[in-house]
């Protein structure tokens, strides 16, 4: 019996090191095989976030991201792959291994975004400020977010929207894994407010006329530079080439076409 | 527009995220059925092998310890990584489940063979059975009795684990929802809609666990 404890800890431990010698030995093999894909453009990005990427009836992807994504592919000179990756944690994970070129998902440029990675502006101006929804009416005595405390507002972990939210201590944050749930919780009572993105208030709005906006103005540090491409730092020749792609696609008026299409303009 | 009207054009798209849950479902509960079983029968105590128990029991820890959605994550991200493979998030997303759920498995066969007296066993060397025949002819009709109520319950804990492939972008039934909700803006009907399917799922799954169980206590009879 001791002797089959043995054997056990000593297969383990094998098991471990085993392990351990694939991860350093199949890694650089793994960046090397990605690396080596020039034919075809990969876009991660998610579906169910219209009007940038959807599904349609038919079952086919569709949106605003994803004109732009053909159209920046056709520019590159190379086919496009979607790949659907369903959260903003697939996305960055794996653009960090190197799976996918780039990240085209709506994504608004912020201050700690760039610091890990590169992201090139292809639709939206500067916000300067972001739309805080109300279902229905504005709380009587409510006139700016400094009048919330103890309120709570319904956001994106980890999207511009949240940090925004940093200065005010006093607000309570209800965290939605996808920005129509805000929609929910403000019609519930859930949430006092929902804080997204001005495209994305515009499409709530239209589709539900009794929201009610109030601005939350940005401090200088918070405001965002318009939605960008996420490419990974190091890849210096990719972000140059897509730099030059959109930005043939903005003077050639065809993005613009494609804001108008989409009702994001 | 009333929400009726605007959840028909999706129907095709909602029965393609049904048919996917559906395959994963079932994919993954074969496949953790035939893990747990050839884990929980090896690790059992009468037909234990301490070579094979200790790293059944460690397997049982880590299966049961992680969660499912992290497991998911190392097997779409990390292990393709490390062997320099590529997955489809479908398979990656349904092996994680079989693995998961085969920890849970293994412990419910395990405990349903150890829960049947040893002298059963005993009686079976006597008349001449091998380890084999007795776990065949006379154990398992018993522990499958036993256990077919909480196998069940792991079942349908899988059914609604398979929601866990949005995750990685897998176009199952609730994200299919959730696409629809992004689209249409509501959320409500489309939630309700999307939790009666699944309850549909779960209503299946009991009425096949029910024959079954009707069909072995005529056995028994």
């Amino acid at each position: 019996m001791k002797n089959y404890k043995k054997i056990s800890i000593i297969m383990g431990l094998a098991l471990c090191a085993l392990v351990l010698a694939l991860t350093l030995f199949l890694k650089k093999e793994t960046n090397i095989q990605i690396n080596s894909q020039k034919t075809s453009f990969i876009v991660g990005t998610a579906a169910g976030y219209a009007p940038f990427v959807s599904i349609n009836a038919d079952g086919e992807y569709e949106g605003f991201d994803i004109d732009v994504a053909r159209a920046l592919a056709d520019k590159l000179g190379k086919k496009l792959e979607i790949k659907d990756l369903g959260s903003m944690t697939s996305l960055f994970m794996s653009l960090k291994q190197g799976s996918i070129d780039a990240i085209i998902w709506g994504l608004s440029i912020t201050e700690d975004r760039l610091k890990n990675v590169a992201m090139i502006r292809y639709q939206g101006e500067t916000v300067t400020e972001y739309p805080l929804l109300f279902w229905d009416r504005i709380p009587e005595g409510v006139s700016s977010i400094n009048d919330m405390k103890n309120m709570t507002i319904s956001v994106e972990p980890s999207s511009a929207q949240e940090a925004a939210l940093r200065n005010y201590s006093f607000i309570e944050k209800q965290y939605v894994d996808r920005i129509d749930d805000a929609l929910l919780n403000i019609q519930y009572g859930k949430s006092d407010a929902a804080l997204v993105e001005p495209a994305i208030a515009q499409k709530f709005q239209k589709k539900y006329p009794n929201i009610k906006i109030l601005p939350l103005i940005l401090p200088p540090e918070d405001q965002v530079q318009g939605i960008g491409i996420t490419i990974k730092k190091d890849n210096q020749e990719l972000i140059e080439r897509v730099q030059a792609a959109v930005d043939e696609l903005r003077q050639g008026g065809i993005i613009q076409a494609f804001e108008t299409k989409w009702g994001i303009a | 527009m009333n929400s009726i009207d605007i959840l028909i054009p999706y129907a095709s798209l909602l029965l393609k995220g049904s048919g996917i849950t559906l395959a994963a479902w079932i994919l993954a509960s074969i496949g953790s059925l035939l893990l747990g079983s050839i884990c929980g029968i090896a690790s059992s105590r009468a037909c234990s092998l301490p070579a094979f128990s200790y790293p059944i029991r460690l397997y049982t820890f880590i299966a049961k310890g992680i969660p499912a959605y992290v497991q998911i994550l190392i097997a779409y991200f990390v292990l393709p990584s490390l062997l320099g493979i590529t997955v489809s998030g479908f398979i990656a997303a349904t092996g994680a489940l079989i693995f998961c759920s085969g920890g849970y498995v293994t412990e419910i066969v395990r405990t349903g063979i150890n829960s049947i007296p040893s002298g059963q066993w005993d009686a079976c060397f006597v008349l001449g059975y091998s380890k084999w025949h007795a776990l065949k002819r006379v154990i398992a009709p018993q522990v499958i009795r036993l256990i077919l109520p909480i196998l069940l319950g792991e079942s349908e804990q899988l059914l609604k684990s398979t929601s866990l492939l949005a995750t990685i972008g897998v176009t199952e039934l609730t994200r299919a929802g959730m696409n629809i909700i992004s689209r249409e803006l509501n959320p409500l009907s489309v939630y309700l809609l999307i939790a009666c399917i699944y309850l549909l799922f779960a209503a299946i799954i009991n009425i096949l666990i029910i024959l079954a169980q009707k069909r072995m206590r005529y056995g028994n009879n």
